[in-house]
């Protein structure tokens, strides 16, 4: 039986993974694999403890989860794709143009 | 009952009709107004003889402000007092209104100007019907409002503007006075309705109150700040000088509002209010004094105006004054019947007035008038009746009036006969340029502009019949109060409610005591001495008359003083009026006095005292005449030559006193500095420049700094955005 604190804390390494990718990688690919890292580590979560607490919800809500984060990254390349024709690049630091 | 709150309700309704839908009349709008007001009347005048059966009315409608246990109703009441001031209003109103559609025909104002009449009827009834002095104070202010609209009813004309601002904020300086008062009652009496606060005067009259460090009896505080109110309305000394700039406004208001109804809501309130005023001597005394010497004030300029509205302005002042000192010796029936007369003769004297400066194109200035009796003869008979009525001939209207309170103010102690002589000097001057002004515009030398002269004509029937109809008023309201037969119909009228279960006895005269022991022991009291109400002080009224009465020489002084100001000019006449009257005058007191013993109020007539003093009042109001006659009844060069002897006089009078200068270097002039100054630095500088572009300014450099932080790279913004859940849960784990 393993338990839960383990769950918990794999989540968690993931989970800074996914932000700590969010924050320094340059290509918005890796950004967006990024994102979807921290979903999964909720998703983790959320099983995790809809086990512990024998609960079916927090099942369901994975569930949920897996069809937006789907959503999310069919927007996500969508608009990837379209930043690239426009500018032909896919880094992450050469998108400024929204300030001052 | 329903029928009592259609009186204001009418007036009230053709104005929200006119006054919303104006565009559409197109000068039509007497069409409703009219009718209305008439109706108005006609409700009025059924009313009046309701009440006069003895059913009186005090309904509440509906609460109308209910704040904690401040439960102010709105509700009608229609006693004795209201129900002819309701006739007085509704009559005034109604010719006024059928004179306006004559004076003011072709007026671009027109319906505006008709849609305010109404809006003022309405509130000046709301005002007399009130049973609360919180809606006195509603129809108080609404009268104010309404004066205000109609005297600058031509507003691109300076001096409209001007006056119809004077007249607001000299009012104001009184209403505030007066609000102060209700206040006070409120505080008191925990209530603001006239017959539970009236019914509870008798337990509050040894309270006192703080004012300024100083302890006032509560009473006398309450009454002295109604009466800053009443100073404010009837134009009483002090707050007077808007009344005659008032006359900017079109002539049908000065009739109405400036001279019938709107400026004796102040004497309308003082005897609304008798029974708190009773209960305070030092009041009443004030009361007495200052409608004293507003009626010789107002008099004395009088007599030099050479605008034909301003002398009729300062006579309505005058007459006021006469009215309030009226109020202040507890006289106020007699004040109330002076009321109704002169609202009747005062209305018909404007009109006139007004027919005649329609009739010369514009033309106020009496100098320039003169012969118009062959172009207005219509005019010049009515004008003729109300200033026969105003000098108080017999028989017309103000001769009764005026001689009620003369003989009432004779018959109230030492103070009393002072007021006295100040009536019937004031009765002289009355006469003198009532007639001045009548004998200027219809006799003595034709000074017309050729061109005026040439299109004068008799007003059309519309001026001429409210004229005719006020004509007749004002011969025949007289009569309502004659003192011949039986009892004064008036008093016996009056008498529910001036000498109901809560009126109390007029201060003074229940205690006529010397004037300065007066004084002293008005200003000395704290305890026990501010209920003078008891009944044996009548006694003491008697003693204190009797004495001076007795003491002969001095009464035959003051006869002859009141002759002495015709005295400077027509000797003869000064000493027969002083030979035929003295004897007589000096004769009856003694006998007036003994009479008066057993009833403080108007009970003790003596007619013959009575008679005497009627007759010298006639023959100082005929000498007068007379005098006006023979100066200005043909060209004369008497006027200037004494205005040139007495220079110092005349131009006093002429420029009333000075009183506008003073009140323009010590209000106006640092006012209008003070608010410069306030443009200058407080707005100018410190509000436009330090507040609202201080806030400008410093939006824009914090955000010229912080900007910087907007990069536009997301990953800056996840960045913090991570950096602050960690201190945020990083926090919430370590402490």
């Amino acid at each position: 039986m393993i338990p839960l604190s383990s769950y918990v804390i794999l989540s968690a390494v993931i989970f800074f993974i996914g932000v700590i990718g969010v924050v320094i990688r340059r290509t918005i690919i890796v950004v967006l694999l990024s994102i979807e890292l921290m979903l999964n580590a909720v998703n983790i979560n959320f099983v995790a403890f809809s086990h512990y607490l024998e609960s079916i919800t927090g099942q369901v809500f994975v569930f949920f989860t897996l069809t937006v984060a789907a959503a999310e990254v069919a927007v996500g390349l969508a608009l990837l794709i379209a930043i690239y024709r426009n500018r032909k690049t896919v880094n992450v630091e050469e998108l400024d143009v929204m300030k001052w | 009952m329903v029928t009592y709150a259609l009186i204001p309700l009418l007036p009230l309704v053709s104005f929200i009709v006119v006054g919303l839908f104006q565009k559409w009349f197109r000068n039509q709008a007497h069409l409703i107004c009219v009718p209305m007001v008439f109706l108005s009347f006609a409700l009025s005048l059924t009313a009046l003889f309701d009440v006069a059966q003895g059913n009186t009315v005090n309904v509440d409608f509906f609460e109308w402000i209910p704040v904690g246990s401040f439960n102010p109703t709105f509700g009608v009441m229609v006693d004795q007092l209201t129900a002819s001031m309701l006739v007085l209003v509704t009559l005034v109103s109604s010719l006024v209104h059928l004179y306006t559609v004559g004076y003011m025909h072709g007026d671009k104002g027109y319906d505006r100007f008709f849609a305010y009449i109404s809006l003022f009827t309405f509130s000046m009834l709301v005002l007399v019907t009130s049973n609360n002095f919180l809606q006195l104070f509603f129809g108080w202010e609404a009268v104010g409002l309404c004066s205000y609209l109609l005297i600058v009813h031509w507003y691109e004309r300076k001096a409209s503007c001007n006056a119809s601002l004077k007249a607001f904020i000299q009012n104001r300086v009184g209403d505030f006075g007066f609000a102060i008062g209700i206040f006070l009652i409120w505080v008191t009496f925990d209530s603001v309705d006239y017959q539970t606060v009236f019914a509870a005067v008798p337990e509050h009259l040894d309270e006192s109150v703080s004012f300024l460090g100083w302890e006032v009896n509560v009473m006398t505080m309450i009454a002295l700040l109604l009466f800053v109110g009443a100073v404010g309305k009837s134009a009483q000394f002090l707050l007077h000088s808007w009344l005659p700039d008032a006359m900017e406004g079109p002539t049908p208001i000065s009739a109405l509002i400036h001279a019938a109804t709107m400026v004796t809501a102040g004497i309308f309130m003082v005897s609304r209010c008798h029974p708190i005023f009773n209960a305070s001597e030092v009041a009443m005394m004030t009361v007495a004094i200052v409608g004293g010497f507003t009626a010789l004030f107002g008099a004395t300029i009088a007599l030099t105006q050479n605008d034909i509205k301003k002398v009729v302005a300062y006579s309505t002042m005058s007459q006021l004054g006469y009215m309030v000192m009226a109020c202040g010796i507890g006289a106020y029936a007699a004040g109330m019947f002076h009321l109704l007369t002169h609202g009747v003769f005062k209305a018909l004297l404007f009109l006139a007035a007004g027919s005649v400066i329609h009739a010369l194109a514009g033309e106020q200035d009496i100098r320039r008038m003169g012969q118009a009796k062959r172009h207005m003869p219509t005019t010049y008979w009515t004008m003729l009746w109300g200033s026969l009525a105003l000098a108080g001939i017999f028989p017309f209207a103000g001769f009764f009036s005026k001689d009620e309170i003369l003989w009432q103010a004779w018959n109230t102690g030492m103070m009393g006969k002072g007021l006295w002589l100040v009536g019937i000097i004031v009765a002289f001057m009355t006469a003198f340029y009532t007639f001045r002004v009548f004998f200027l515009v219809f006799y003595g030398a034709d000074n017309m502009d050729h061109e005026v002269r040439h299109h004068a004509h008799e007003s059309p029937k519309v001026i001429t019949i409210p004229l005719v109809t006020l004509a007749i008023g004002s011969l025949l309201v007289g009569w309502l109060g004659q003192p011949f037969w039986g009892k004064n119909p008036v008093h016996e009228y009056m008498s529910p409610v001036f000498q109901s279960a809560v009126s109390g006895t007029p201060a003074l005269q229940a205690h006529a005591t010397p004037l300065p022991d007066l004084v002293t022991a008005a200003f000395a009291d704290d305890d026990g001495h501010g209920a003078p109400a008891a009944p044996e002080a009548a006694l003491g009224a008697e003693a204190a008359v009797t004495p001076d009465a007795v003491a002969t020489p001095e009464v035959a002084m003051s006869a002859e003083a009141v002759v002495t100001p015709g005295a400077v000019v027509t000797p003869e006449a000064a000493v027969s009026a002083e030979a035929v009257v003295t004897p007589e005058a000096a004769a009856h007191p003694v006998a007036a006095a003994a009479a008066h013993g057993e009833e403080a109020g108007h009970g003790g007539h003596d007619k013959g005292a009575e008679f005497a003093l009627m007759a010298l009042s006639m023959l100082v109001a005929v000498s007068g005449i007379w005098m006006a006659h023979r100066w200005y009844g043909r060209p004369s060069q008497a006027p200037s030559r004494l205005a040139a002897a007495y220079q110092t006089l005349y131009q006093g009078s002429l420029n009333k006193w000075y009183w506008d200068e003073l009140y323009d270097a010590i209000f106006t002039r640092p006012t209008l500095r003070l608010a410069n100054r306030m443009w200058r630095v407080a707005d100018d500088i410190i509000i436009d420049k330090v507040l609202v572009d201080g806030v400008a300014i410093t939006t824009r450099i914090t955000g010229e700094i912080l900007k910087f932080f907007q990069t536009g790279r997301v990953q800056h913004y996840a960045m913090v955005m991570s950096l602050g859940i960690f201190v945020i849960v990083g926090g919430f784990f370590l402490f």
